[in-house]
């Protein structure tokens, strides 16, 4: 089946499940995002700020705590069920294709939705304000062109990460018929050590996300280069009524969609914390050192290739988003085995991988800011003589702050909350929370586990919510 | 044996909620009421009987018998310290260290201890072991994981 690295008929049903589950989950993913995105744009309501930067949360879950708290709301024995089974309802099953798309759109709507409201956010109030005062559509003239700007990334963004998603598939897929690519690549890598086979899928895989990425990039539109300033933006166009109860219902569903799973996890782990054990502490000081290195690791490479532009760079930043982490892991491995010994590695190397992993949404956020940044101020800045250095600390970098805080926080909670190959070089006393997570569930110790997990999503969301807040904080002093 | 893999697979399918990466993943969701059987040891229920003084955990007995998975310690072969290597082996198989493998790895220790073995170990033993070598194994892998994959994948 797999002689000589050739794909199988196993192989090619895990392309086809692969390809589908990951369309439908962008698709739902982006759909959603709409909607939401427009209706925190338009609208000011207390608490606003804290469940945008909770939107983060989910993207930022080891997945299987993720899975954890969505089986909790949806599983056989979840309150969803609980309640059909008091009304006297039949008992609604999670696992199957729709199963893997609820969770891919519940672990990537909050990315959508946070990349579409960048977008929103970048629209000048001087446009909104021209539209209102000629009596224009808003949708059709300053809405629409946005998203076609920023829709096909965000899609194509969300695609290739649910390309590479294997446990969420196999988990909520219901088993063998809800194999992935990835999933075939780390059978290959962990089961068989089938090296060949491995890269003959790597390389399929490779393929498939560079189509996505290639497609998105002739998909997008002309880039957003108005003219305007960095005003808070007010609207004419959504004052009636209807709208308002339109946009509060989207919230609201957005809010319970995100907060729900995330409180049970909460509830789960509030009893683990008494059980966890004392090398908690130390596992949770290496992983906020591996997040602060990764996260200088991600802005130092995208800031460079943002500055650099181009679709040479846009490529290289979005390359690893077609990797695996298992395949990066195997060959960083490979590479670094001859010349120094692993656990003197393991810390420094996961922060590199996970710094490399966190690249494109770095980029993403980046890029249309800097972009901004340019078209605004970039021709005065040229008239003035204001280049190089100078340009970048006093021109591009102090707009570019809610941009850089956002891709500061999901870079370092991406690395707190990631697993990655330090499972494969750890030894003893290295262990990051993730990997302390695992090991605890690997010894029958689930409610300790449930204690470390709240204890890393505290952690990550921490680190997210300080860049970010950051980040917000330079828009508001100018306000 | 009656049915063959396949068909036992095939007749087991819509009875399987799901397949996890591992083994503490689909523990996990046991544990939280996802599924009523796990594949598991058998001396998981003996975790829950020590550790946390549950009695409601069961394995079930199969008459074709368990898989042993055996964990093992060994001394390289270029090792430049053999005389430590022996001493550690030698080690490993005292009654201190055997005693303690039942109730921290939670599996059978190699040299059952001289106060015997902790409650639930020896009343959920199954009756039959099975053990291939490596090399029957080899040859059984792929085909054994063909047809469960074959099956599970309709």
């Amino acid at each position: 089946m797999r002689a000589g690295g050739g794909l199988g008929a196993a192989d090619l049903a895990a392309l086809r499940f692969t390809l589908t589950q990951a369309a439908l989950s962008a698709l739902f993913a982006c759909a959603l995002a709409i909607p939401l995105a427009r209706a925190l744009a338009r609208r000011d309501f207390p608490g606003r700020g804290a469940f945008v930067m909770l939107l983060g949360a989910p993207f930022l879950l080891p997945t299987i705590v993720a899975v954890m708290g969505l089986l909790a709301l949806f599983g056989r024995g979840g309150l969803l069920n609980g309640a059909l089974a008091a009304l006297g309802l039949p008992p609604v099953s999670i696992y199957g294709l729709h199963g893997v798309v609820l969770a891919h759109v519940f672990l990537n709507l909050p990315l959508a939705t946070r990349l579409l409201l960048l977008g929103w956010s970048a629209i000048p109030a001087e446009r909104f304000r021209l539209a209102a005062s000629l009596g224009a559509p808003v949708g059709a003239l300053i809405e629409r062109p946005m998203l076609r700007a920023t829709l096909p990334g965000a899609f194509a963004a969300i695609f290739a990460l649910c390309l590479t998603s294997f446990a969420v598939a196999l988990i909520l897929g219901g088993g063998p018929r809800a194999t992935t690519l990835e999933l075939a690549l780390y059978q290959a890598i962990r089961f068989e050590a089938d090296f060949a086979a491995a890269a003959s899928l790597a390389l399929l895989q490779y393929a498939l996300c560079g189509a996505a990425a290639l497609a998105a990039w002739r998909l997008a539109r002309a880039p957003l280069t108005g003219a305007g300033l960095g005003r808070p933006v007010e609207r004419w166009d959504a004052q009636g009524a209807g709208l308002r109860l339109l946009d509060a219902l989207i919230i609201a569903a957005g809010v319970l969609f995100v907060i729900l799973p995330l409180a049970l996890v909460l509830l789960r782990g509030l009893d683990g914390l008494a059980e966890m054990p004392p090398s908690v502490r130390g596992a949770a000081g290496r992983s906020l050192l591996v997040a602060l290195a990764a996260t200088a690791i991600a802005l130092g490479l995208a800031l460079a290739l943002a500055l650099r532009g181009g679709p040479l760079a846009e490529g290289a930043g979005a390359l690893p988003l077609a990797a695996s982490s298992l395949v990066l892991g195997t060959g960083l491995l490979l590479l670094i085995r001859p010349h120094l010994p692993l656990q003197a590695a393991a810390l420094p190397v996961a922060a590199l991988l996970d710094g490399l992993l966190a690249l494109p949404f770095a980029l993403r956020a980046l890029r249309p800011a800097l972009r901004e940044a340019e078209a605004r101020h970039g021709r005065l800045a040229t008239a003035l003589g204001i280049t190089g250095w100078r340009r970048l600390r006093i021109l591009i970098l102090p707009l570019a702050r809610p941009a850089l805080g956002f891709a500061g926080g999901l870079a370092a909670a991406l690395s707190a909350g990631s697993l990655g190959a330090i499972a494969l070089y750890a030894g003893e006393g290295q262990a990051t929370l993730p990997l302390l997570m695992a090991r605890l569930m690997g010894a029958y110790r689930m409610e300790a586990a449930a204690g470390v997990a709240l204890l890393l999503l505290a952690l990550a969301f921490g680190l997210f919510a300080v860049f970010d807040l950051w980040g917000r904080g330079g828009r508001h002093a100018r306000a | 044996m009656g049915m063959r893999p396949p068909a036992i697979w095939q007749a087991l399918a819509d009875n399987i909620v799901t397949v996890t990466p591992g083994w503490s993943e689909a523990y996990g969701l046991f544990l939280e009421g996802e599924a009523d059987l796990v594949l598991s040891y058998s001396t998981s229920p003996a975790y829950h009987l020590i550790a946390e003084e549950d009695p409601g955990f069961v394995a079930l007995e199969m008459e074709e018998g368990h898989y042993l998975q055996v964990e093992v310690a060994a001394k390289v072969a270029s090792t430049d310290v053999p005389d430590l290597a022996d001493a550690f082996l030698a080690f490993m198989l005292t009654d201190a260290v055997q005693s303690v493998i039942p109730t921290t790895n939670w599996m059978y220790p190699a040299v059952t201890p001289a106060a015997g073995l902790p409650e639930g170990f020896e009343s959920m033993r199954p009756a039959v072991s099975l053990f291939l070598t490596p090399e029957e194994a080899a040859a059984l892998r792929e085909p054994a994981i063909g047809a469960w994959r074959e099956a599970l994948s309709r």
